[in-house]
C-alpha cells in the first residue's frame, strides 16, 4: 500500500485514532485507524468522503468473531502460530473477508495458508471443502483423470 | 457443511489455487467442469506463474553416452533412444536439495552411470539423441531438432512443459540451401520470451561462410512460419556455443568478433587478433548490440569459457591461466561482478584433461556454488562462507563414460506449449 506524502502527514495529524465498524451481526467496534487503512474498501470511502469517524462503518459481509480474528493478525504482524489456531470455518470467514475488505497482504496470507493446508489432499476433500457439487459425469472425470494419471500419487488419507 | 459458511468466489477460489504446485492443480482439474477450465485459463496460468517462486529450481539436461545402455522398447511413455548409445534428457530440481545433498539430488543421473544400467529412470525425462535443448523460460522447453544433409537441411522446434507433461506439435521447419558437398554455413539457435507481445521466440542465426552473408529468423508461437527479421552482409561474429542464454529479454551469445580499432567495447583481444564479446538479441525490438565482457580477461581463451544463466543472471564463467575456475555476474547492464575464484587443485580438479568447469546452480545469498566438470560425471559443491581449506565436497562417477552436464532457470508452471 503505497502513502503520499499529504496523506502521511493527515494520518498524523489525525485527531481521531479509531474508527468504528458494524458488523453483520451488529456489533459496533472501535478499530485503530492503521488498521482500518489496511481496508481498502473502508480507506476509500474514509478519505474520499472526509467522513466522520463517530458514524459506524457497515460491514454487513464481516461477522464480528471474523473481524476479531482479522485484527489480531494484523496486530500479531501475520503471525503464522496464531493463524493455526483457527478452524476450518474461520480460515474461509477470514478468506471471504479480506477479499470483501480488499486487505491484499491478509488475502495473500490466508491464501497462502489454505493452500498448504489443501496440498497433497485428494479431490474428494476439495469438493468437501470448497462446497462443489461434481458436476463431471463418472466417464467424464475418468477422462480427465486418466489425461494426468500420472499426478495421482502420494495422497493425504483425508 | 454449517449453513453460515461463506461460499468462495471465483476470484477468491483463484486467489488460493495460484499459490499451489503444479502437481496439485493437475489433480484439482477433476474437481468440477469450472475448476478445469480455470485452472487452465491463461490469465490463471500468468497469475500462477507470477505468484511462483523464483530461482529456487533449475533444470539439469544431460547427455551420457553409454555404449552398452539398453531401453525398454514396449515403454513407449518417454521417447528413448533406441539403440542404445547416447542417452540425453533433463531432470527438474530444487536448488535448495542440489546445494544440501547433491548426491542423492542428482541419484537418478547417477544411476544413469551405474554398471549395469537401471531400466526404471524415476523423474528422469529421457529424450530421443535426435533432440536438442534449446533453452528454458516460464518452465517452458524449447528441443530444437534437424533433418536432411547436403544441400538441404531443415530445422523445426516443439516446446515441452515437464511439470504438465505436455509438448506442442513441431514448428514450421526452416530451411536452410547449403552448397554441394560441404557445410557451408553455421546455425545458432536461441530460446526466450518477449514480454510485450506475450510470446515465446525461437530465434536461429545462420552465416554462410562464403558469401559472408548472415541473417536471422524468428520464429513466434502462434505464428505460422519463421520470420527473416536481420540480415547482412559483413562480417558476422562467430557464436561460442549453440544455445543463446536468456536473461533481461535478451538472447546473448559469447562471440569473436573481427577486430574494429574504432569500436571503443574491443579491449579483449586473443591469439588470432579476434575479440571476445556477447552477442546480445532484443526479444522485443529483434535487434542486436554487443556487450563487451568484465575488463581485462584479454587471457581467456575462446573455448575456456562459458556464458550461462544463474538465478536469473547472465554468467561468465573461464578457465585462467589453466590454474583457476571464475566465475563473473553480470547484476546490471554492462557491469561484471566477480563471484569466485578458486584455484582447481583446491577443489581437486586435474587441470590437465580439464575442458571446461561449469557452474549448476548457486544458493540464493551465493555461498554454496554446484560446479560441474564438461564432459565428465564429476560435481563439486564449493562452500565459500566456509573458510577452511576442507570447504568442498566432490563426487565422481567411477565410471568414466563421456557426459556433459548443463542447467537452466527453472519454474513449474501450467504454460500451455500449445496455442490455446
Amino acid at each position: 500500500m503505497q502513502k503520499t506524502e499529504g496523506e502521511e502527514s493527515k494520518a498524523e495529524n489525525e485527531e481521531v485514532k479509531q474508527v468504528t465498524l458494524m458488523t453483520s451481526d451488529g456489533v459496533k467496534m472501535k478499530v485503530e485507524i492503521s488498521i482500518v487503512y489496511e481496508m481498502e474498501i473502508v480507506r476509500s470511502f474514509i478519505e474520499v468522503n472526509d467522513a466522520d469517524h463517530s458514524v459506524p462503518f457497515p460491514l454487513p459481509n464481516v461477522s464480528s468473531h471474523t473481524l476479531d480474528l482479522i485484527i489480531e493478525l494484523v496486530k500479531n504482524e501475520y503471525d503464522d502460530e496464531f493463524m493455526k489456531t483457527f478452524s476450518h470455518d474461520e480460515l474461509k470467514e477470514v478468506l471471504v473477508a479480506a477479499n470483501y475488505l480488499n486487505m491484499k497482504t491478509l488475502l495473500d496470507f490466508i491464501a497462502t495458508a489454505i493452500a498448504n493446508l489443501l496440498e497433497k489432499k485428494s479431490v474428494e476433500f476439495i469438493r468437501n471443502f470448497f462446497n462443489i457439487v461434481n458436476d463431471f459425469t463418472p466417464e467424464e472425470e475418468a477422462e480427465i483423470r486418466k489425461t494426468n494419471e500420472w499426478v495421482f500419487q502420494d495422497l493425504d488419507e483425508d | 457443511m454449517a449453513s453460515g459458511v461463506p461460499q468462495f468466489s471465483d476470484d477468491v477460489q483463484r486467489e488460493i489455487l495460484s499459490w499451489l504446485p503444479v502437481k496439485n492443480l493437475l489433480i484439482f482439474r477433476s474437481v468440477s467442469k469450472t475448476w478445469n477450465s480455470l485452472i487452465l485459463h491463461p490469465t490463471f496460468v500468468n497469475l500462477h506463474l507470477e505468484r511462483s517462486p523464483k530461482n529456487t529450481n533449475v533444470l539439469i539436461t544431460f547427455c551420457i553416452n553409454r555404449p552398452d545402455i539398453h531401453y525398454d522398447e514396449d515403454d513407449d511413455e518417454h521417447d528413448y533412444y533406441k539403440d542404445g548409445k547416447i542417452c540425453v534428457g533433463a531432470v527438474p530440481r530444487s536448488i535448495r536439495s542440489l546445494i544440501s545433498n547433491p548426491l542423492s539430488a542428482l541419484n537418478n543421473i547417477r544411476r544413469l552411470l551405474w554398471n549395469p544400467p537401471p531400466t526404471i529412470y524415476d523423474g528422469l525425462f529421457l529424450f530421443n539423441s535426435g533432440f536438442f535443448v534449446l533453452g528454458v523460460c516460464n518452465g517452458l522447453i524449447c528441443l530444437r531438432f534437424s533433418s536432411g544433409e547436403g544441400e538441404c537441411q531443415e530445422f523445426w522446434v516443439r516446446f515441452w512443459n515437464p511439470a504438465t507433461r505436455i509438448k506442442s506439435v513441431q514448428s514450421p521447419r526452416l530451411r536452410v540451401n547449403s552448397f554441394k558437398g560441404l557445410i557451408g554455413y553455421t546455425m545458432k539457435f536461441g530460446f526466450g520470451y518477449d514480454d510485450s507481445s506475450e510470446t515465446y521466440k525461437v530465434v536461429a542465426t545462420i552465416f554462410y561462410y562464403k558469401s559472408k552473408i548472415w541473417e536471422m529468423w524468428v520464429y513466434c508461437t502462434g505464428e505460422t512460419c519463421w520470420r527473416r527479421v536481420l540480415t547482412g552482409s559483413s562480417d558476422f561474429p562467430s557464436f561460442q556455443i549453440e544455445n543463446g542464454a536468456f536473461a533481461n529479454c535478451s538472447l546473448n551469445w559469447l562471440a569473436l568478433r573481427t577486430s574494429l580499432s574504432s569500436d571503443p567495447l574491443m579491449n579483449t583481444v586473443t591469439d588470432n587478433g579476434n575479440h571476445l564479446v556477447i552477442f546480445s538479441f532484443d526479444m522485443k525490438d529483434e535487434t542486436y548490440k554487443y556487450m563487451s565482457i568484465p575488463d581485462g580477461l584479454s587471457e581467456v581463451v575462446y573455448n575456456k569459457c562459458y556464458l550461462g544463466v544463474l538465478n536469473g543472471c547472465l554468467c561468465l564463467s573461464h578457465d585462467h591461466d589453466g590454474t583457476y575456475f571464475v566465475l563473473w555476474e553480470m547484476r546490471t547492464q554492462n557491469s561484471w561482478t566477480q563471484l569466485l575464484k578458486v584455484k582447481y587443485a583446491h577443489l581437486q580438479i586435474s587441470s590437465e584433461a580439464l575442458v571446461l568447469c561449469l557452474p549448476l546452480c548457486k544458493s540464493k545469498n551465493y555461498d554454496i556454488t554446484l560446479l560441474t566438470e564438461f564432459g565428465r560425471a564429476h560435481f563439486v559443491l564449493l562452500d565459500q562462507e566456509d573458510d577452511t581449506e576442507d570447504n568442498f565436497e566432490s563426487f565422481k562417477s567411477e565410471l568414466q563414460y563421456y557426459s556433459t552436464f548443463l542447467s537452466f532457470d527453472y519454474v513449474e508452471s501450467l504454460v500451455m506449449p500449445v496455442q490455446i
